[in-house]
């Protein structure tokens, strides 16, 4: 783990698991694709919801992907295909402090697959970890505001006589992979 | 009047939640005082830069003085859009301007997607509290007002209702056109609008809906994000208990893309905000509507949001802020709902001091009573240590009160 992020990982770890989120930490990029296919293969899925850039960040995890004969499926708001129960996207961020994942971009449709399937695998590169949402702003380079989705836990309701419920609207269960930088992959 | 039994045990329930909580750190309600004081020290000046920046990012903005003008302004932004069916979001704003009703009015549908305000507007129940709006509803009497609203046989597993109403809310979201959203932040630095809750209904709206119409208290503007960082703790710890909520979306216009919403109108609402200003209660408009002092209040649990008025803020924060606000819809009695206990004050996640407001906003309605009034209260002074002489006293005090 990069020594750097260590203290900032440490924190997002205990904070994430603390409100009932998965989180591991591959030591390598080719264990994380594996990680990813084993979850996959464990769900039972043949097709998820995923944004473009969560497999870019991965090299080689789209052509695994296919291997094994899962198809990644784009979001688009005009034909949303509610049966797709699985989700792959990347975060922007991390904050150590809350303990929540940022997502970011120009655009809104890009919140989709992290909105929208029961179980959602976020990837998250180590160096994308920051302390807070103030120490995230600073380091943007964008002049332009961008729409932001900050996930601090799954999607829950105690709106039925204070029965909790997980999933109402978004995903049940979050499943974080925090990724080791590229430099000290083999 | 007392609340109805199963309102007094869901507030009675509601409160325990929030006293077990762990107490808060000394430094965040300072800081989120001190960040809420100071955009209204000068909230022209923010609400010109949130204006300002919110049309650079292609939001159109409109002013409205009371709450007829943001309903007519929210339905003639319906009725350009063509649409008579309209999702909206959870928000105390919808009931302060009546806009569920407004739209009835006028041919528009308001569908709630909050599952608690949905369940409402099933049952026709009035809400319980800011955040937590129906709870006091019972398992049995919401089964069977599904069964019989969406025709599915019925069930009192809270799982299967739970999972049946999952259904219909996210076919509902899957076809949104408009949404109405009321906004919990707005951003002055960047003109962004910032929505919190913990199942995730706002970011689904914010995502799914082409035309977003949002309504933002004039009070609500923050300066910067690192305020908004702050103020969203204090929202979260005040409402759920928790150091974050599980969704926080963040808009930031309409988009440049075909994803997301094309248009993005804000409403900007005074409806006796600047009243409240000009009378001195700049503390009590630093409050973030979490709901926390409600949930802890002796007297709120006893007589419930109702006797605040239906279309008032209620609770602790309305007891002072409704008879300036809104004089009109019989509220100056309302700093009387209050024990003096202090509970309010030290759950509040932006140290409003509440108890002070409440005693002097006593002390205001006390000097502007009418003369039978304080002739009433003089005579209950003196003869409350005689009493042969107190009950029939007592009797004509209310009789004098009553023609009062």
């Amino acid at each position: 783990m990069n020594d750097e992020r260590s203290p900032l990982a440490r924190h997002f770890m205990t904070v994430w698991q603390r409100r009932g989120g998965r989180i591991e930490t591959p030591t390598s990029q080719a264990a994380a694709r594996l990680r990813v296919l084993l979850t996959l293969r464990e769900l039972g899925v043949r097709e998820i919801l995923a944004r473009p850039s969560a497999a870019s960040l991965l090299p080689g995890l789209a052509e695994a992907l296919a291997d094994a004969g899962i198809a990644l499926s784009q979001p688009e708001r005009e034909r949303l295909r509610a049966e797709l129960t699985v989700g792959l996207t990347d975060a922007a961020a991390g904050l150590a402090t809350t303990g929540s994942l940022v997502l970011a971009g120009p655009s809104v449709g890009a919140w989709l697959p992290a909105l929208l399937p029961v179980y959602l695998i976020v990837l998250l590169p180590i160096t994308r970890l920051f302390n807070d949402l103030v120490a995230w702003q600073r380091a943007q380079k964008a002049e332009d505001p961008v729409s932001v989705l900050i996930i601090g836990g799954p999607s829950m309701s105690a709106d039925l006589e204070w029965h909790a419920h997980t999933g109402m609207f978004g995903p049940r269960q979050l499943h974080v992979l925090l990724l080791p930088p590229p430099e000290t992959t083999a | 009047m007392p609340a109805d039994p199963s309102t007094r045990q869901a507030l009675y329930r509601l409160g325990q939640l929030v006293e077990r909580r762990p107490p808060l750190s000394p430094e965040l309600p300072s800081a989120a005082g001190e960040a809420r004081r100071r955009v209204l020290a000068e909230l022209e000046t923010y609400l010109h830069r949130f204006e300002a920046q919110a049309r650079a990012q292609g939001m159109q903005v409109w002013r409205a003085e009371d709450y007829q003008e943001a309903d007519r302004l929210v339905i003639e932004r319906i009725r350009a859009s063509g649409c008579t069916e309209v999702l909206r979001n959870h928000s105390p704003l919808f009931d302060e301007i009546a806009l569920d009703r407004a739209a009835a009015g006028n041919g528009v549908e308001l569908i709630p997607i909050h599952p608690g305000d949905h369940y409402l507007k099933l049952t026709g129940a009035p809400p319980l509290h800011p955040i937590w709006s129906s709870a006091h509803l019972g398992l049995r009497h919401l089964a069977t007002a599904m069964a019989r609203a969406w025709k599915v046989p019925p069930s009192f597993d809270p799982d299967l209702l739970a999972g049946t109403a999952r259904l219909r809310l996210r076919t509902l979201l899957l076809a949104a056109k408009v949404a109405v959203i009321g906004v919990h932040f707005a951003v002055a630095a960047d003109g962004r609008l910032v929505c919190l809750d913990n199942d995730g209904h706002n970011a689904h709206l914010i995502a799914l809906a082409g035309h977003l119409i949002c309504l933002v208290g004039i009070e609500q503007v923050v300066a910067d994000i690192a305020d908004l960082e702050l103020l969203i703790r204090a929202f979260s710890l005040g409402a759920w208990g928790q150091d974050q909520a599980h969704y926080v979306g963040i808009i930031a216009g309409p988009q440049r893309t075909a994803d997301g919403p094309q248009q993005v109108d804000v409403i900007l609402l005074d409806n006796g905000r600047r009243r409240a200003l000009a009378a001195g209660l700049t503390a009590a408009l630093a409050c973030i509507g979490c709901g926390a002092c409600h949930a802890v209040c002796p007297v709120y649990r006893q007589v419930g949001a109702m006797a605040y008025g239906r279309h008032a803020r209620s609770g602790p924060i309305g007891a002072v802020l409704n008879p300036v606000m809104w004089p009109e819809r019989r509220t100056q009695d309302q700093p009387y709902l209050s024990s003096g206990c202090r509970a309010c004050a030290t759950v509040c996640p932006v140290g409003i001091d509440l108890p002070e407001l409440l005693a002097r906003q006593r002390r205001h309605a006390a000097v502007s009573a009418s003369w039978e009034e304080r002739l009433v209260f003089w005579l209950w002074q003196r003869l409350l240590p005689y009493p042969r002489l107190f009950i029939p006293a007592l009797r004509l005090a209310f009789r004098l009160v009553r023609r009062a």
